[in-house]
């Protein structure tokens, strides 16, 4: 009855198999510290690594300072590193978030952007704005936070009874009501921006997301909602593979699905609303890179959070130095133009050439 | 065990199972029948407690289903569907193995152990050469193999299984139903929904016949398989022979009867002719005569 050496061979590819998802841990880990340096050294002021990394140990006390000038560390540590770690955290949330929202609505093209939670989450945090509460915090926590969640969530809850038909919601026509509810509440914005007698330009920041201008206080209230969120996501992993089955089976096989249901739409939600409320609406991202993840090392939720986190997080640290020094004169581009102008060639491609595999079929 | 008192359910608006009581024991092998929409699934669905009864009670092993954690629950039944949608591109062996997660803590990881038994189970439904295959990837029928290795990895008391076997060749059938013989010799309780008659008489020794929401007929293979049940419950003409080895009754059903009895009489009652049938059911000789087409007339004539 036995086979060993078909259950060795089995097993050998299952070595294999955790081999690389191991290895690319590290490599890509290492590539996301080096990113985080680099991408500080590049601006309009270039300064070069060495003292780059001079000025990040010495802000964090690790080693002096003395040798590099005052205003660089200033530059460097308060202006740069803050918005690359910041674009690294966001671009974690949102791909996070994004393979989340795929594996729990069992839809390979849901994402933050796609079924208008990123939008919802952009609206709640106009609205604070507008009525002045930007400036108000509440036991420690931004108002725009607070708003741009509830903002997600309702986006969400909208979308979700939109695609609810006989008690059950269909993924099919899921997307579909997402971008509606996205069109309707980016013309909301709109709106609000315009009676607020506020630029254009911020208008754009809303609907195409910028780090112009964002530092540690941004990432200090961006950061709970990330991190209430990331564990409320990963926590479920294996559930999240079970309901790829379907609701009844994954209830059959142990799972109790209402509950992991609510825990990671509302976990996917936090981690978009914290990236949105300090950042914008940024497309893509949650798209491509859980994609990319499933085709290198196949669709299970535990290693598809930790890769697809990291994926995100370099791509986002680097559409950002795009978004910064591509214009000329200190200009710079909406960080959303950047991920979509990459992003989305880069998608096409994808559906194109490995339907089966990416599961898009 | 599982037993079943006087169950409502059904879907929002629409009431399935109307009254169903139901009793089965530990280590029964029952087949499940009934035309197309008769409730089969609803109730497999209730069984297994993802869908909440109108009204009634269902007891597992003794307990009431309501009362069981859903985690408790799928230690005890494992369900294999009718059909599997699966939006990922998993690979047979995860699959097989998330039968295991019942079995693995909440916040662990699979065991080696878990993997062997997810293996074997694969070894036993010779579907190891599809084990690094994507599931999006494998036919219908390798699909429902996949599956049952997976319900098998679960190792349960209790198997559920809805037309597991519909997707698949003879001998994939024949193979899957030797195997779940097997398996309820070694004491596991089968209920297997199915829509090949001749199958379920030839592995169950026992069916429950299911015809809108209530059960119409219920009893060991050889007391209920019979003529004038079958017809009564699929209003088609229907011929009894047995099994040559293994003397199991089997269901022929002759063509073109139900079109010309409606056509022709459309207040037609197949169930009027029952007890005229009923003589003649250890004769086999007359079903020969029935069966040739030019006697067609003489069948609608009974009628």
């Amino acid at each position: 009855m036995h086979q060993p050496s078909r259950l060795d061979l089995i097993e050998l590819q299952h070595e294999k198999a955790r081999k690389r998802f191991v290895l690319l841990t590290i490599s890509l880990t290492l590539i996301s510290i080096v990113s985080v340096a680099l991408a500080s050294s590049i601006g309009r002021v270039p300064v070069n690594l060495s003292d780059t990394l001079r000025s990040i140990f010495s802000a964090v006390g690790i080693c002096s300072g003395d040798h590099v000038d005052e205003t660089t560390r200033t530059v460097i540590f308060d202006l740069r590193l803050s918005r690359v770690v910041l674009s690294a955290c966001v671009g974690m949330a949102l791909s996070v978030s994004g393979a989340a929202f795929q594996g729990i609505l069992r839809n390979p093209l849901a994402d933050p952007f796609t079924i208008g939670v990123s939008t919802g989450a952009a609206f709640g945090a106009s609205l604070a704005i507008f009525f002045g509460a930007a400036s108000l915090t509440f036991a420690g926590f931004g108002f725009i936070p607070v708003l741009s969640s509830l903002g997600a969530l309702a986006a969400l809850f909208t979308v979700l009874f939109l695609s609810r038909v006989d008690g059950r919601v269909r993924r099919d026509t899921m997307v579909l009501a997402g971008i509606v509810v996205a069109t309707f509440l980016g013309a909301l914005i709109s709106l609000v921006k315009s009676l607020d007698e506020e630029s254009v330009s911020s208008i754009v920041f809303w609907v195409m997301g910028s780090f112009q201008g964002r530092g540690w206080s941004h990432l200090g209230f961006a950061l709970p909602y990330l991190i209430i969120g990331l564990v409320l996501v990963v926590i479920h992993s294996r559930d999240l593979d079970l309901m790829t089955l379907g609701d009844s089976q994954a209830q059959q096989l142990g799972v109790d699905v209402s509950k992991t249901r609510r825990r990671v739409l509302i976990g996917a939600s936090l981690l978009t609303a914290g990236s949105v409320s300090v950042s914008g609406v940024i497309g893509f991202v949650g798209l491509v890179a859980p994609h990319l993840v499933r085709l290198t090392v196949g669709p299970d939720h535990g290693r598809l959070f930790i890769l697809s986190g990291l994926i995100g997080m370099i791509a986002l640290i680097w559409s950002d130095v795009g978004a910064r020094t591509l214009l000329p004169e200190g200009e710079e581009l909406p960080v959303g133009v950047i991920t979509a102008l990459l992003g989305g060639p880069f998608f096409c491609l994808l559906l194109k050439k490995r339907r089966v595999e990416s599961g898009i079929d | 065990m599982i037993e079943i008192m006087d169950l409502y359910a059904g879907y929002s608006g629409s009431e399935i199972l109307k009254g169903i009581s139901l009793k089965v024991n530990s280590g029964e092998m029952v087949g499940i029948l009934g035309p197309n929409g008769s409730g089969k699934t609803t109730l497999i669905n209730t069984m297994s407690g993802v869908l909440k009864p109108k009204s009634g009670k269902i007891w597992i092993n003794g307990t009431v289903i309501d009362e069981l954690e859903i985690h408790e629950l799928s230690k005890q039944i494992a369900v294999a569907p009718q059909k599997t949608e699966i939006s990922f591109p998993f690979k047979c062996f995860s699959i097989t193995l998330m039968g295991r997660s019942p079995h693995v803590g909440k916040w662990g990881f699979y065991s080696e152990n878990d993997k062997r038994i997810a293996l074997e189970a694969m070894n036993s439904t010779n579907t190891l050469k599809l084990s690094e295959r994507p599931i999006t990837n494998v036919s219908g029928g390798e699909a429902q193999m996949v599956t049952v290795a997976r319900v098998l990895a679960q190792q349960t008391g209790i198997l559920l299984l809805d037309e597991v076997t519909s997707n698949l060749d003879v001998s994939h059938k024949m193979a899957v139903f030797d195997l779940l013989t097997r398996m309820n010799l070694q004491g596991a309780t089968i209920i297997s929904v199915m829509h090949d008659l001749n199958l379920a008489a030839l592995y169950c020794n026992r069916l429950v016949f299911l015809k809108n929401g209530k059960i119409l007929l219920d009893g060991p293979t050889n007391e209920v398989f019979q003529q004038n049940n079958l017809r009564e419950i699929y209003e088609t003409e229907v011929q009894i022979s047995f099994h040559p080895v293994t003397k199991s009754p089997q269901a022929h059903f002759v063509p073109g009867f139900f079109s010309r009895s409606r056509l022709n009489n459309p207040n037609c009652e197949p169930k009027a002719s029952g007890s005229s049938f009923d003589n003649r059911r250890h004769k086999p000789t007359d079903k020969v005569t029935k069966t040739s087409p030019k006697n067609n007339s003489l069948v609608r004539g009974i009628q």
